[in-house]
């Protein structure tokens, strides 16, 4: 049915009565502001988390394309190309399958063509220069120039030397011009040679792919990388692209082409951590209730105040859904103010945030960091705002919509105000007077006192999640000594393997770095470890597995992952792969030995004998032994199987001297295995080789922990940019970051949500004292001092302070103990304890502002222009 | 569902248009469509133009038409009667016969003066004859008024109390008011005892000048206050007074035109207050 | 026929003991066109009445029809709604919109139906008031009789079947009350709008064609029925 068009004078109505409410309005956009700028902030940091880690991951991926379909040929790509739910598709091409140039032994390098549009996706930063556009112009990488001696400039020429397949060691030697200089990726550590579209037409008889055949060549194959509208269900619409343009996708038909999801993309959501999506859905929620309670309170006070405006509206014949629809439109208002104000601040809150957050979690290098300007941001931090606001007026407009005209009359007429103030010649009477003042609107009193006590609880949380960080056992974990030195892999994710000799040169620690350790002034003394993978086997036979390990069907042991069965790796023999550890006397010292044998002394002697072994076993997070797990116990004889160095297979039984705990930082290459045995490093390099060298651990004298680290940063990064280091210092410095983190982003919400209490309090105190006018000057006439109508007002003020502290208390002990306990013990460097002190020191706080604030306000609002402009206004 | 809802609005549309040929119209239902909007103002049309308009003409022409036929058809018959009362007068007569011829010929004259009056009103009611309120001094119309009303004054010895005024201007038509404010007067002089005060006032207010013209005579009740401008009223306790009730009428009528009022209320001791009320024209 | 007319209206608060009667059994009627008062000492009644009339409250039994409409039958937003078309409002406190200029005041009720503005009927009711000064003066810039004036312009504005004035002068000194008194009894009787005031004040109850006297909640004399 159509409707009476009225929504214009509904429109002015609303905007004019927003105009006065100048005070309410400045205190709701601050509100609103500060609600979304929370919302956004979240989001900020929620969506730069996902896109970094994306990011990052796309990096070491190769690129952001969502897909790939492998290996294909012209007429394949042609045929997949032109599917409709491909956006963007780059056929890449590799176009030798090896350079073999000798500087690119030690980081090779790979020749490849891609197509311009494909640069962006593929992290192809051109420095200098341009793209090629002729047959012997390339794109090099700065790293790749820098091996070939070659100044980081284009116009340089380049003669690579290119096994064009796999199969025909035959080298051609092709010159080209570099037409531009690439940056290269530190999360990739391989070069790249990028050659022109004009190079593919001209050897496009040698870059022909048929197809895979025996010979294992990809020359020329087409790796196509492809972009969909969205990243959701990428592995699906692979699948469907395939099968729609006709082929397969199960491996073995002939028609089947590889295709797979960039995995950048395969985990980005929260949805496979809950602990996260609690923690974001919590942040959403507290927020949320953050928000409503000011503005909730706001606009109920503002609409009680203008109680009889709303009831003349309805007298003269203002439907209740017109009044509403009034609100609902102010709140528009101030939340189109207010809003993007805090969307802006959240947004440059949030990238302020960001880095402290990721780099505390040690997985991000600084700087890596980046918040995209992503609309999800802003649309997303918008609508909670939005919703917010919606929810908090809801109740307010509801109020103001159903006002009987009748009452707003007689609210008028009447003005029987209710003659609390009978003459009062005691103080004790005035703070019965503020006590029943208080609860003349109960409501509000509740929501000021939960809103302040909001902030006060979640203070005292922060502080006693940040206290239960416990130093001590974070670095008693990570160290043992003051410094670990050893190949760049060992720290980062490829870790130090060990499985064989020609691998160990290029990931094991090398003795020059050693020696100019011991060189350096300060240091005290330290220890080699060596450690060899899968080299030294263990007899099946005598050996007991513990009832830990779970057992497949063909009876291998090993262990359940989800779905997955892993068994225990072998060796060539068929027996149990161990990882074999010879160390020296000092890392002896910072063993943590816990059963058997646990005299230094004793355990160096016989280990020397090489008829003894230390077996390690595996630890939880709190240090706490999986009984079920342990291989050995002390006393244990076992049967070691090896080739030795002159090739000879031997065995030799051991026994086992004593079990010590994982020391996953400082003892272990960081691999997982069963088998962990230590010796001395004499009888390691006896039955392996010295190039086994995994890391040195050293102390340095007492002070010079600082100059140390700095020399070793140098070194590292000049004189042996392939050797790394992790010192005490740096844990020390982590550890303080994450507490840090930790005390910033609580800190700041409690701020942020002290400072909307507050607010809320004030709000609270001077629009009772600016409404509450008239009951003042009638107190006035009965007798009442302007003195003692301060100190009512102040001690309306005090109880709020005092209701607060009490409910704070309450509320804050109780979650301590439950939720804020449990929290404290969820990390394995957190110890929970028991702490008030953040509330006790804001307590006073809050008795001083509950004097301040009603003094203030009464001041300023009982004589101020602010009652004049809201007298004309009634 | 749109051609639904079409019916629907279609079918409630010829409905109130039956209803309002009925004359028993009334609103459905109350709400923010237009359909409902439009049922009130289709009401309210009805009310004021067909209920209203029509009744008002109606009455008006009526009376008009049965006010001419009066007062054409008694015309030759009065003007005979008072021809032969007069005739009679010169005839012998006994005393008492006398007495009657003289009662005859005054109620016949007064009979006369009465249809006049009427056909004034009817003219003045039907805008025949136009009030054409200007804006002016006031001065000339109390003064004119109250010399006009002395003459009978004097004939009961009753004494007008003139106010003393300047400058007050009002919005009014001259000859018309004075005959109202006259009309006012003779009627105070009427019911006022012999030798009493007739007090003439005039207030001003920010948008309007009131005449007042307070006698000391019995006073009217309540009840009757709004009665007396009626036509052809006359107080149950004054039947005996002469007059034919349509002074005040007329009076209210003109002051209505002139888009003033009168007010007919208690006297502050006795008596009773009469105002008339003129607008200023701000 | 009757504008206005009410039946055994009745209106009780409280219960048993302390029940109060403020309207015990109210019959009234209207006529078109009537300037009726009705007076009665503060507590008589009255006001409740006066709710009672413009549907601002509901009626413990009884029923008051306006424009031969049963007004009680009518859901609350129906009621506003009703409210806004047939029932313009003079209060003591004039109450305004404070925010609104003297002509968006008069025009609000009839915005708020969607309606055109009869423009030419609201200058001249605008000029009848004496208000064409202060057309675009927030109600703060006008003086007590100003405003009650431009409420009564409102009240017109929409040309309502009945206006009810609650003690229109009750705030206004004597010179100003008889100025908003003329104003209210000129538009009645050129508009010929059906008033109802009610006042405490005989004198200004004068005024009217008809008065009805109040007393505990109901009439006395024999004031009720119309006899225009």
């Amino acid at each position: 049915m159509r409707k009476v068009k009225n929504k214009e004078v509904i429109r002015r109505l609303s905007d004019k009565s927003f105009r006065i409410n100048r005070t309410r309005n400045l205190i709701a956009v601050v509100a609103i502001a500060l609600t979304s700028m929370l919302f956004s902030a979240l989001f900020s940091v929620g969506i730069g988390t996902v896109y970094t880690f994306q990011r990052q991951t796309a990096r070491q991926s190769g690129g952001d394309a969502h897909g790939v379909f492998k290996e294909l040929t012209q007429e394949e790509y042609e045929k997949l190309k032109v599917h409709p739910l491909i956006k963007e598709s780059m056929p890449c091409r590799l176009v030798a399958d090896y350079v073999r140039n000798p500087e690119f032994l030690k980081r090779h390098a790979e020749a490849w063509y891609y197509p311009e549009k494909a640069y962006p996706h593929c992290f192809i930063d051109i420095i200098e220069g341009k793209a090629p556009k002729a047959a012997d112009e390339i794109l090099l990488d700065e790293t790749s120039m820098e091996l070939l001696g070659l100044p980081k400039v284009p116009g340089q020429k380049v003669t690579l030397d290119l096994q064009l397949y796999s199969y025909d060691e035959t080298i051609t030697e092709r010159t080209f011009t570099v037409s531009g200089v690439i940056k290269s990726d530190p999360a990739l550590d391989v070069g790249f040679a990028l050659v022109s579209e004009a190079y593919v037409d001209k050897y496009a008889q040698e870059l022909a792919y048929k197809g895979q055949d025996d010979t294992g060549s990809t020359i020329g194959a087409i790796r196509m990388d492809v972009i969909f509208s969205n990243s959701l269900g990428i592995q699906k619409k692979l699948d469907q692209v395939l099968t729609e343009s006709g082929f397969s996708t199960e491996t073995g038909d002939d028609n089947y082409i590889a295709s797979n999801a960039n995995w950048a993309y395969v985990s980005d959501g929260a949805d496979t951590d809950p602990t996260t999506v609690g923690a974001v859905a919590g942040a959403l929620v507290l927020i949320l209730i953050t928000g409503y309670l000011i503005i909730y309170n706001i606009f109920r006070i503002s609409i009680m105040k203008d109680i009889r405006y709303y009831g003349l509206l309805k007298t003269i014949g203002t439907t209740g859904r017109q009044i509403k629809k009034i609100i609902r439109r102010q709140a528009l208002k101030l939340s189109v103010i207010g809003i993007p104000i805090g969307l802006l601040a959240g947004f440059f809150v949030g990238k302020a945030l960001l880095p402290a957050i990721l780099n505390s979690t040690g997985t991000v290098a600084p700087g890596e960091t980046q918040i995209p300007v992503s609309p999800v941001i802003f649309i997303g931090a918008a609508v909670f705002s939005l919703i917010t606001v919606f929810i908090s007026t809801g109740h307010p407009a509801r109020l103001a919509a159903k006002v009987s005209p009748i009452e707003a009359l007689r609210f008028t007429e009447g003005m029987k105000a209710k003659k609390k103030g009978k003459r009062s010649s005691g103080g004790g009477k005035i703070w019965r007077m503020a006590l029943s003042n208080l609860g003349r609107s109960k409501g509000k009193t509740a929501i000021i006192i939960v809103s302040l006590s909001l902030a006060v609880v979640l203070l005292n949380s922060v502080f006693t999640v940040t206290n239960s960080f416990d130093m001590d056992m974070f670095l008693r974990s990570f160290t043992s000594s003051d410094f670990l030195i050893a190949n760049a892999r060992y720290f980062n994710t490829e870790y130090y393997h060990g499985g064989s000799e020609e691998l160990a040169a290029e990931e094991s620690l090398t003795e020059s770095f050693i020696e100019a350790c011991q060189d350096i002034d300060g240091f005290e003394e330290g220890g080699r470890i060596y450690a060899a993978n899968g080299k030294v086997g263990v007899k099946k036979e005598g050996l007991t597995i513990p009832s830990g390990y779970d057992v497949n069907e063909s009876g291998e042991i090993g262990e359940n992952y989800g779905k997955h069965f892993i068994p225990i790796p072998q060796t060539e023999n068929g027996d149990y792969a161990s990882m074999f550890y010879g160390v020296e006397d000092f890392i002896l010292d910072e063993m943590k030995v816990w059963k058997g044998e646990s005299d230094v002394d004793t355990i160096r002697q016989k280990l020397a004998t090489g008829d003894y072994i230390i077996y390690s076993t595996s630890i939880g997070d709190k240090g706490e032994v999986y009984e079920d797990k342990v291989m050995h116990q002390p006393g244990d004889k076992i049967t070691l199987s090896y080739t030795d160095r002159n090739g000879e297979y031997k065995e030799k039984e051991v026994t086992v001297l004593s079990v010590i705990k994982d020391d996953y930082w400082n003892l272990t290459n960081r691999l997982s295995s069963e088998f962990k045995y230590y010796v001395s490093s004499d009888f390691f390099k006896e039955i392996l080789s010295d190039k086994f060298l995994m890391s040195c651990s050293f102390n340095v004298e007492e002070g010079k922990d600082r100059d140390v680290d700095a020399w070793l940063d140098s070194y590292t990064k000049s004189r042996e940019p392939l050797m790394d280091y992790s010192s005490k210092l740096q844990y020390e410095e982590q550890f303080s970051s994450i507490t840090g983190m930790f005390l910033m982003v609580g800190g700041s919400l409690a701020f942020v949500i002290g400072f909307i209490g507050i607010l809320n309090f004030i709000n609270s105190i001077l629009t009772g004292i600016i409404s509450r006018q008239r009951e003042f000057a009638m107190m006035q006439a009965i007798g009442m001092t302007r003195r003692q109508l301060t100190k009512l007002v102040i001690a309306e003020g005090l109880y709020y302070a005092l209701l607060t502290i009490v409910f704070s208390l309450a509320a804050g002990c109780m979650l301590s103990l439950t939720i804020v306990r449990k929290l404290s013990e969820g990390m394995w460097f957190m110890k929970y304890e028991f702490v008030i002190t953040p509330m006790l020191i804001v307590f006073p706080v809050l008795i001083l502002l509950g004097v301040l604030v009603p003094y203030l306000a009464f001041r300023f609002g009982n004589s101020g222009s602010v009652v004049e402009e809201l007298q004309k206004v009634d | 569902m749109g051609i639904v809802r079409t019916n629907k609005t279609m079918k409630r549309l010829e409905q109130m248009l039956d209803d309002a040929i009925e004359g028993q119209f009334q609103e459905d239902n109350y709400d923010e469509t237009e359909l409902s909007r439009l049922e009130s103002r289709w009401k309210q049309y009805l009310s004021s133009s067909r209920l209203s308009v029509e009744a008002a003409r109606r009455e008006r022409s009526e009376i008009k038409a049965i006010l001419s036929d009066i007062s054409h058809q008694t015309k030759t018959p009065l003007a005979n009667i008072i021809l032969y009362s007069e005739l009679l007068k010169e005839q012998p007569l006994t005393p008492e016969g006398e007495a009657i011829a003289e009662q005859l010929h005054a109620q016949a004259e007064k009979l006369e003066f009465l249809i006049k009056a009427l056909v004034k009103m009817s003219r003045l009611e039907s805008d025949i004859l136009e009030v054409v309120p200007r804006k002016q001094p006031l001065r000339p119309l109390v003064e004119n008024a109250v010399k006009d009303a002395k003459a009978r004054a004097e004939e009961k010895s009753i004494t007008i109390l003139e106010p003393d005024f300047d400058g007050i201007e009002a919005v009014f038509d001259l000859k018309w008011t004075e005959e109202a404010l006259f009309n006012i007067l003779d009627n105070g002089i009427k019911y006022s005892p012999k030798y009493s005060t007739i007090t003439v006032s005039v207030k001003e207010y920010t948008m309007y000048v009131c005449i007042g013209v307070a006698d000391e005579g019995p006073g009217i009740p309540e009840e009757e206050r709004n009665r007396i401008f009626g036509r052809f009223y006359r107080s149950a306790g004054n039947q005996q007074e002469e007059g034919v009730g349509i002074g005040l009428y007329l009076a209210r009528e003109i002051v209505k035109k002139n888009d003033g009022y009168i007010k007919a209320g208690p006297g502050t001791e006795k008596g009773s207050l009469f105002e008339i009320y003129l607008g200023k024209g701000v | 026929m009757a504008v206005l007319k009410t039946e055994n209206l009745k209106k009780y608060y409280g219960k048993d003991a302390i029940l109060v009667k403020a309207l015990d059994g109210i019959d009234l009627s209207v006529e078109k066109g009537e300037f009726l008062s009705i007076v009665g000492t503060s507590g008589s009644g009255k006001s409740t009445l006066l709710h009672m009339l413009g549907g601002l409250d509901r009626p413990t039994e009884g029923t008051v029809y306006v424009d031969g409409k049963d007004i009680f039958a009518l859901k609350d937003e129906e009621l506003t709604i009703f409210r806004r078309r047939k029932i313009g409002f003079i209060f003591q406190s004039f109450n305004l919109v404070p925010v609104l200029n003297v002509y968006e005041n008069i025009v609000l009720p009839i915005e708020l139906d969607g309606n055109p503005v009869d423009k030419a009927f609201v200058k001249e009711v605008i000029k009848t008031l004496g208000l064409s000064e202060k057309t675009y003066s927030l109600p703060s810039q006008l003086s007590g009789g100003q405003q009650q004036r431009v409420a009564i312009a409102r009240a017109l504005a929409s040309k309502p079947a009945i206006i009810l004035a609650d003690e229109p002068t009750g705030n206004l000194d004597s010179a100003t009350s008889q100025d908003v008194l003329s104003l209210m009894k000129i538009t009645s009787q050129r508009y010929g709008q059906t008033m109802v005031m009610i006042t405490h004040n005989e004198g200004i109850a004068q005024l009217s064609d008809r008065i009805v006297r109040i007393e505990d909640g109901k009439v006395i004399g024999k004031g009720g029925e119309s006899h225009a």
